[in-house]
């Protein structure tokens, strides 16, 4: 996804990072990071993933009731894709940067500015699909 | 420390069995066990019925980790959007 906000930097695309509960803490490979017991920690965690992935796409974090990631359907790796009109144009159970580079290409090649832009409309239920 | 890779653990398996109640099978059993649990499912089935494609985005205004305010409606008529989850582990 970074690579792809690097690639979308220029053209008027926004990347988010929503940060939200760990949905694995204290599991063996990540003994170091426990559950979240207040919002500090939460935030300092979210400080921490800057600095391990080195990202530069603006992080988010959610409260401690998680209100925004519930709203957004509760899945700990989930992917939206917003037009301008502020209407869903994409979503997905996993995040796929490939599918998300597609959709940014036809979404950001619009032609005169008159034009309606070619929205696709597609719901891809891929990776974890149960 | 030398590096361990899968033929180290060809040649030493961790137990007996060639390994197979090491602990890396354990999380294939969870694995299986998260595939079958009715409450995963029923998540996975409420995300398709949220937020379907071509409806609204809701209006999400939350605190990025440098402190500075994140308001989706300031994009609205300006900029696509891509929102991504994340987490540590």
């Amino acid at each position: 996804m970074e690579q792809l906000a690097t690639k979308y930097g220029g053209r008027d695309v926004q990347f988010v990072c929503l940060y939200v509960r760990e949905p694995h803490p204290g599991e063996r490979a990540f003994r170091e990071y426990q559950k979240h017991t207040s919002h500090d920690h939460k935030v300092r965690y979210a400080q921490e993933l800057v600095r391990l992935k080195a990202m530069n796409v603006p992080v988010i974090v959610d409260g401690m009731d998680e209100a925004v990631h519930r709203a957004l359907g509760n899945l700990p790796n989930l992917a939206y894709v917003v037009d301008k009109q502020g209407r869903v144009a994409y979503k997905a159970t996993w995040t796929n940067a490939e599918h998300i580079d597609e959709l940014l290409s036809e979404l950001t090649s619009e032609g005169d500015p008159g034009r309606r832009l070619p929205v696709t409309i597609r719901d891809a239920a891929v990776g974890m699909a149960i | 420390m030398a590096r361990i890779g899968q033929n180290h653990f060809q040649r030493n398996p961790p137990g007996p069995l060639f390994g197979l109640w090491s602990a890396r099978y354990l999380d294939l059993i969870k694995l299986i066990k998260l595939k079958l649990n009715p409450m995963i499912k029923a998540t996975y089935e409420r995300f398709s019925s949220v937020l379907a494609p071509g409806s609204e985005f809701p209006n999400i205004t939350l605190t990025t980790v440098e402190g500075t305010t994140f308001r989706t409606a300031d994009y609205r008529g300006k900029k696509h959007l891509v929102l991504f989850t994340g987490a540590i582990t």
